[in-house]
């Protein structure tokens, strides 16, 4: 049951300088477009309702095993499934991606770079968290947003598996209209990077 | 009137949802039982349990809907408040507070000045959100050395503007 994974689920508070930083860079008296490929969580949703936004929340992470074949990562099609249509004209500010890109295949972040590219306007910020080891959690953590770079970390399924890891030329090849503004490496393996549309 | 048992039966937490507000006169609520289908509009003035299924459109602007642990709801609904239980797949807007549960499964776009989201629900869509009393401050950068967040396993985190590197 739903609840009963989560009673026993490993949870860890830390920071995410990335996420911190990307909200220091949002303008609070704009109407903010937010895409989060994470899952919707009371924290999240609580800290988010303190600003004018329309937050789009496909629930990747949380369909993600149900699409993938056993334990690969995603191909471009399996991950087609996973993309909200959006409005034509919708400008994003900001894509928390959190670990989405360690499970999918190369062509599968470039089908998202293509996927975003009508969307995205100069300062778009794209944040996304990368296993420097090589493998990840079965199921993607689920990041409960807690405040400005505070988070805690839910994991359901901690088995390893491979994970892509892409480096910043890979990022730079795969999402074209994206720099990388900043990068944190934490000490349990995991580099967050903050991209920027400049 | 809802009877306490049944406040309880549906599980709906008077912290997070408001009773509604009955203006004297006003009529029970009226409810959609587990073995009933409704196809169609729904609109009138009072408030409103579904606990069956429901497909077409919920317009009640004055009122509260609730979608207990056993509805099933394909449809758009407007109310004042909405506090959903069971499964919906639609679009939800409410005039002052939409409240999905620990239950409840939405997939659909929710407009509403307060959301709340009780976690194990289940979310797919988009949430609008437009707070009219709490403005939201600018915040400054956090500092690179600040630690006044309970790290476990962050500790020692580097930090690269710019360059990205590592």
């Amino acid at each position: 049951m739903r609840a009963a994974a989560r009673e026993t689920s490993p949870a860890e508070y830390g920071l995410s300088r990335a996420f911190g930083s990307l909200i220091v860079d949002l303008d609070p008296d704009k109407k903010l477009v937010i895409l989060d490929f994470g899952v919707a969580t009371r924290s999240s949703i609580e800290f988010f309702s303190s600003y004018n936004c329309r937050l789009y929340v496909p629930d990747a992470a949380r369909r993600l095993p149900a699409v993938r074949r056993g334990d690969l990562p995603l191909d471009a099609k399996q991950f087609e499934v996973l993309l909200p249509e959006l409005p034509k004209k919708e400008k994003l500010d900001a894509v928390l991606c959190w670990e989405l890109l360690n499970y999918l295949e190369p062509d599968a972040v470039e089908r998202l770079g293509s996927y975003l590219e009508p969307h995205l306007q100069f300062g778009t910020s794209l944040m996304t968290v990368q296993s420097s080891r090589g493998t990840i959690n079965r199921s993607p953590t689920v990041y409960h947003i807690l405040g400005p770079s505070k988070v805690r970390r839910v994991i359901e399924d901690d088995r390893p598996v491979a994970a892509r890891t892409y480096s910043q030329p890979d990022l730079f090849r795969m999402l074209p209209r994206f720099e990388v503004n900043r990068s944190y490496l934490l000490q349990n393996g995991m580099q967050e990077y903050l991209l920027s549309v400049t | 009137m809802w009877k306490k048992s049944e406040d309880e039966k549906i599980g709906v937490d008077a912290s997070t949802s408001p009773a509604p507000k009955r203006a004297a006169g006003v009529e029970e609520p009226s409810m959609v039982g587990r073995g009933i289908i409704i196809k169609g509009d729904v609109t009138g003035n009072q408030d409103l349990l579904i606990q069956g299924q429901l497909d077409g459109t919920v317009t009640l602007p004055d009122n509260e809907v609730v979608v207990g642990r056993d509805g099933r709801v394909n449809a758009t609904i407007e109310a004042r408040n909405i506090i959903i239980e069971g499964t919906v797949e639609g679009d939800l807007r409410g005039i002052e507070q939409i409240v999905v549960k620990s239950s409840g499964d939405v997939s659909g776009n929710i407009s509403a000045p307060r959301v709340g989201l009780e976690d194990g629900a289940l979310f797919k869509g988009s949430i609008d959100m437009e707070p009219k009393s709490h403005p939201q401050p600018k915040l400054q950068p956090l500092p690179d050395d600040e630690s006044d967040a309970p790290v476990k396993d962050d500790e020692k985190q580097q930090a690269i503007p710019g360059t990205g590197s590592a």
